[in-house]
C-alpha cells in the first residue's frame, strides 16, 4: 500500500470518528468542576494515607527510642544505636517518599513529550534507587536485641560466633544489594526477585522507558 | 498535600469545551492507541481531559490548540501506567462516559485499517507518538514543538518508521 493511501485511509477513518463522536458537555462539566475536584481530593488523601501510615511507624520507633534513651542504662546501648539507625534510614525513606510524590503531581503535562518523559524517568530512576538505601539497615535489625550487660563478657563463644555470622551475613548482604539494585542488573535473576517485592511492572517499564528516551533523543 | 484547581468562569469553560469538542478526535485515536482495553481507555480519557483542564488556564497562545492538545495527550497516554493504582478513585465518579462514539461505522478498507492500527499498537511508546502524528499530517515543525526532538530527527525517525509500514503491508500483500 503505498504511503498517500495510507494517509487518506487514516484521514477518512478520523473524519468519521469526529463525525461520529460526542462530547457529553454536562460530564465534562463535572470533571472540571466539584467532582473532579473531589475525586482528586480523595487521590490525595491516598497518598496522605500511605504517609501517616509511615509517620506512625516513625513515630511508634522514635517512642521506643526515647524511652530508651529515658531510662537509659548500659544495657540498652545496643538496642539505643540500632533503633537510632533504622529511625534514621526511615526518616529518610518517608521524607523520599513525599519528595516524590509531590514532584510527581507538580509535573505539567504542557511540555513536550521528550522533556517530560526525561524528567518522569529521572524521578522513577531515584525511586528505585531509594529502595537501596532502605537495605542498609538489615544489619541493625541483628543487633538491637543485644544487651551491653551480657554481650560479648559474659556470653558463651557459640553464641558470639552465632552473632557475628549473622550480623556479618547482613551487612554483606546490605552492602551487596546496595551495590547491585539497579536498572543496570534488572536482568539478574536475584534483583528480579528483589524488585518484585516493589513493583517489577513498574521498575521494568521505566527502564524500558529510560532506554526508549535515549534512542529518541539520538 | 494538595492539589491546586483554578476556578474557571463560565466563559473559560465554554472555550475549554469548545476546544475539547473540536479536538475530541485526537484525544480519541490518542487513547485507541495507546489502550487497548476498553475500560482503560475511558479512564486515559478522563485522565487526559482533567490534564487539560488543569494547563488550560496556562495555555501558551504561541502554540496551536491542536499542539496543545497533542502535547498533553500524549504525555499522559505514554505516562498511564504511572496511574493503575491510582486512577480508579478518578474514575468511579464517572460511570458513563464523556466521549460518546454515535453510530461509527468503519471505513470500507476495513482489513487494511485494521493492520495499521495493529502495526501502531506494535510500536513503542514514542514511536508510536511520531507514527500518529505523522499519519494526521503534522508538519515536521509541529512534531518537534510536540516531542521534543529536532525536525531533521523528527523526519529521520518517521522515515523510518514509515519504511517498517511499507515492508509490514508489502509483505501482507504478497
Amino acid at each position: 500500500m503505498e504511503e498517500q493511501n495510507i494517509i487518506a485511509l487514516w484521514k477518512e477513518q478520523s473524519v468519521k470518528i469526529d463525525r461520529s463522536l460526542a462530547v457529553n458537555r454536562k460530564l465534562l462539566r463535572e470533571l472540571v468542576n466539584q467532582k473532579a475536584h473531589s475525586s482528586l481530593r480523595s487521590l490525595s488523601w491516598l497518598l496522605s494515607g500511605s504517609i501517616l501510615a509511615g509517620i506512625l511507624y516513625l513515630l511508634l520507633l522514635g517512642a521506643l527510642l526515647a524511652l530508651a534513651v529515658r531510662h537509659y542504662s548500659h544495657a540498652a546501648d545496643y538496642f539505643i544505636v540500632s533503633f537510632g539507625a533504622i529511625w534514621l534510614f526511615n526518616i529518610k525513606a518517608l521524607s523520599d517518599y513525599v519528595r516524590h510524590i509531590v514532584c510527581l503531581n507538580k509535573i505539567d503535562y504542557d511540555d513536550t513529550v521528550l522533556n517530560i518523559r526525561q524528567k518522569l524517568t529521572r524521578l522513577q530512576l531515584s525511586m528505585i534507587r531509594n529502595i537501596r538505601v532502605m537495605f542498609l539497615q538489615l544489619p541493625f535489625w541483628t543487633t538491637f536485641y543485644l544487651s551491653g550487660k551480657w554481650f560479648p563478657v559474659h556470653t558463651p563463644w557459640y553464641w558470639i560466633l552465632f552473632q557475628v555470622a549473622i550480623t556479618g551475613a547482613s551487612v554483606y548482604a546490605a552492602y551487596w544489594i546496595y551495590r547491585n539494585l539497579s536498572l543496570e542488573n534488572v536482568d539478574k535473576k536475584i534483583i528480579r526477585m528483589l524488585l518484585n517485592s516493589w513493583d517489577r511492572k513498574y521498575v521494568l517499564k521505566a527502564s524500558a522507558f529510560y532506554k526508549d528516551a535515549e534512542d529518541f533523543e539520538e | 498535600m494538595t492539589y491546586k484547581f483554578q476556578v474557571m468562569d463560565e466563559n473559560n469553560e465554554n472555550i475549554f469545551a469548545s476546544v475539547i469538542e473540536a479536538y475530541k478526535g485526537i484525544i480519541y485515536k490518542i487513547a485507541r492507541s495507546y489502550c487497548s482495553v476498553e475500560d482503560d481507555r475511558k479512564d486515559l480519557i478522563q485522565e487526559i481531559l482533567l490534564q487539560l483542564w488543569k494547563s488550560f488556564a496556562k495555555y501558551n497562545p504561541q502554540f496551536r490548540y491542536s499542539t496543545w492538545v497533542y502535547r498533553i495527550a500524549l504525555n499522559v497516554a505514554i505516562s498511564f501506567y504511572r496511574k493503575e493504582k491510582s486512577r480508579g478513585n478518578i474514575s468511579h465518579v464517572y460511570t458513563d462516559e464523556i466521549f460518546k462514539m454515535e453510530d461509527y461505522s468503519p471505513p470500507d478498507k476495513k482489513e487494511d485499517l485494521l493492520l495499521l492500527q495493529q502495526f501502531i499498537n506494535e510500536l513503542k511508546p514514542l514511536d508510536k507518538a511520531l507514527m500518529l502524528l505523522y499519519l494526521d499530517e503534522k508538519s515536521h515543525k509541529e512534531i518537534s514543538d510536540i516531542t521534543g526532538i529536532s525536525e531533521t530527527n523528527a523526519a529521520t525517525k518517521i522515515n523510518r518508521i514509515k519504511n517498517l509500514l511499507k515492508q509490514k503491508f508489502s509483505r501482507i500483500n504478497h
